[in-house]
């Protein structure tokens, strides 16, 4: 416990150091996100969705900034494990104990918390701008939980087979074309998948709406399963590339 | 102790079946200086990531201080230097990156502040410490890889190569943190190319030939055995031998003949050899490790190894 604490730590702090080092990046991501859903409110306008209707509106916003987040948790193993081999550094994960899977499930989350501030900076600030209504219920939190940590199964599938594959770049574009519009745009059909379904479960509860015992239900076992699979196919990867010598090699 | 036990590898792909370590075993005691040579391809640097656990060998185990590689508490009794060039976040200063590994490494963050002030005095770059890394020149880069490698103060430290490419400054203090590790009673496994090096700082050679360790002697006695068999043999004119049943090598116009028997009692093989020839002297040559290396890792063409 002692040891992740201080993993947990020094992910942080090379999060933040790496932020503010780079402020310009983090404004200039703010500005683009926010000019992206203008772009995105424009064709939402074309396709009947009002300003006049609240709503929509908020189901628009929210699904586009989960949509966001859950592209950023998924990309970020795979982009890590990429960039930790090129600098060499993947071996002193190796060396330091901590395990491979730990260390890029916090450094994701070391992650995801600075881009957190980013979000819901822009959520609050779109929100007022477009002058949607939300409700703040705490159900939001253990939804927002689940939807993160199915993100971060999914995450980990990619990092392994960037882990063993290296090259795999244009799977992952493909499967977040995939996974971006369905976070965003409402399909039923697609609901038994945790990131469409966790979206779904934010989106009502931040419309005041109640969910029911059953989508909950849904909801975590889909993320435990996705969760789940990703861990075990990480696992599985990190042992298959030290059997085939490829751990660390670009 | 540092044991490894009867390790082999097989790298196995679609189109290549590559066996690396046919049967390796060696030993490293706290104190000692073990230089792992070997040719390109022998199986050094699996043998170094084998110990590592970034390679996982077909069989065989790895043992430190009593802990399996694999288990949490086998990391904190080693470290390794895996490359000389990387190893660094690029977007950290060497002391963000030192205060980062050795709070990942369990210190407290006083402790690890001060751990990453001690070793970049220690190594000359303290007047580096806030510099962007990507400004650091390879000596320095070298360095702070090194500074990774014995930020947690292990026990047992493996070195591939550590002094590859470094100008004669950076590598001397290298050397000299290598030698005063050793004082302070650590255990030590570096592989080199560099004969010297491996001459001048090891107290232990292991020489690894065909994925085995065809030797593995104290240095001293390597050098002594061979300066036995070592003769240095002075002609008054050019002269031919025939193909000679032992290791040698014609020096200064066909007048030298350096000789190197696979066991003493040759010598009288070699007297009949050359009885008829015009002989202005014998002597002992002093030996370097270079040619015990040669002898027991011989090129693929001319497999001549002396036995034992």
């Amino acid at each position: 416990m002692h040891r992740l604490a201080n993993l947990i730590w020094a992910e942080f702090m090379r999060a933040w150091l790496e932020l503010v080092r780079y402020p310009l990046q983090f404004a200039l991501g703010l500005i683009l996100i926010g000019l992206i859903f203008y772009l995105l409110l424009g064709f939402a306008n074309l396709a009947g969705v009002t300003t006049a209707n609240q709503a929509q509106l908020t189901r628009l916003l929210v699904g586009y900034l989960l949509g966001l987040v859950a592209l950023g948790i998924m990309s970020n193993p795979a982009t890590q494990v990429s960039k930790e081999a090129k600098s060499g550094t993947l071996e002193n994960m190796v060396l330091s104990g901590q395990g491979l899977t730990a260390f890029f499930v916090v450094q994701t989350l070391a992650r995801f918390w600075l881009n957190l501030v980013q979000f819901g900076l822009l959520f609050f600030v779109l929100a007022y701008i477009t002058q949607i209504s939300y409700t703040l219920s705490w159900q939001v939190i253990p939804a927002f939980v689940l939807f993160l940590i199915a993100a971060l199964g999914l995450g980990l599938a990619f990092g392994a087979l960037m882990l063993l594959f290296k090259d795999v770049n244009n799977i992952f574009v493909l499967v977040q074309l995939m996974v971006f519009p369905a976070v965003i745009v409402e399909l039923p059909l697609l609901e038994w998948f945790p990131l469409v379904l966790g979206a779904s479960v934010i989106r009502e509860t931040l419309l005041g709406g109640t969910v029911e015992v059953f989508r909950w239900a849904l909801l975590a076992l889909g993320t435990v399963a996705v969760y789940g699979l990703g861990v075990f196919l990480f696992q599985s990867a990190d042992v298959a590339a030290r059997k085939r010598g490829l751990l660390g090699h670009e | 102790m540092l044991r490894i036990d009867s390790i082999q590898k097989t790298y196995r792909s679609r189109s290549n079946v590559v066996k690396v370590l046919t049967d390796v075993s060696l030993q490293v005691q706290t104190g000692e200086i073990v230089a792992l040579l070997g040719r390109n391809g022998s199986g050094k640097t699996t043998t170094i990531r084998t110990i590592c656990g970034l390679v996982l060998p077909d069989a065989g185990t790895v043992v430190i201080n009593g802990f399996m590689v694999g288990q949490r508490e086998y990391m904190a009794q080693m470290g390794a230097l895996i490359d000389t060039n990387r190893g660094l976040y690029p977007r950290l200063t060497p002391l963000e990156n030192l205060r980062y590994t050795c709070i990942v490494r369990g210190m407290t963050g006083k402790v690890a502040g001060e751990r990453a002030k001690y070793l970049l005095e220690l190594l000359g770059l303290w007047e580096k410490r806030n510099a962007p890394t990507q400004t650091l020149s390879k000596g320095m880069i070298s360095k702070m890889a090194f500074a990774l490698a014995i930020a947690h103060d292990p026990p047992f430290v493996l070195l591939d190569e550590p002094t590859l490419g470094l100008d004669i400054d950076a590598a001397e203090v290298l050397e000299e943190q290598i030698l005063a590790m050793t004082k302070g009673g650590k255990g030590i496994l570096l592989t080199t190319h560099q004969m010297e090096v491996a001459a001048r700082l090891s107290t232990r050679v292991a020489i690894l030939a065909d994925g085995i360790i065809a030797v593995d002697k104290p240095k001293q006695e390597l050098l002594e055995r061979f300066a036995v068999q070592s003769y240095r043999i002075t002609f008054r004119e050019p002269t031919t031998l025939p193909d000679l049943p032992f290791q040698n090598r014609w020096a200064e116009s066909g007048t030298v003949l350096e000789v190197t028997l696979d066991n003493p009692d040759q010598i009288y093989e070699l007297m009949n050899l050359l009885r008829p020839r015009p002989i202005k002297g014998i002597e002992k040559r002093e030996v370097e490790l270079a040619e015990v290396f040669r002898a027991y890792a011989p090129k693929k063409e001319s497999q001549h190894a002396p036995a034992g």
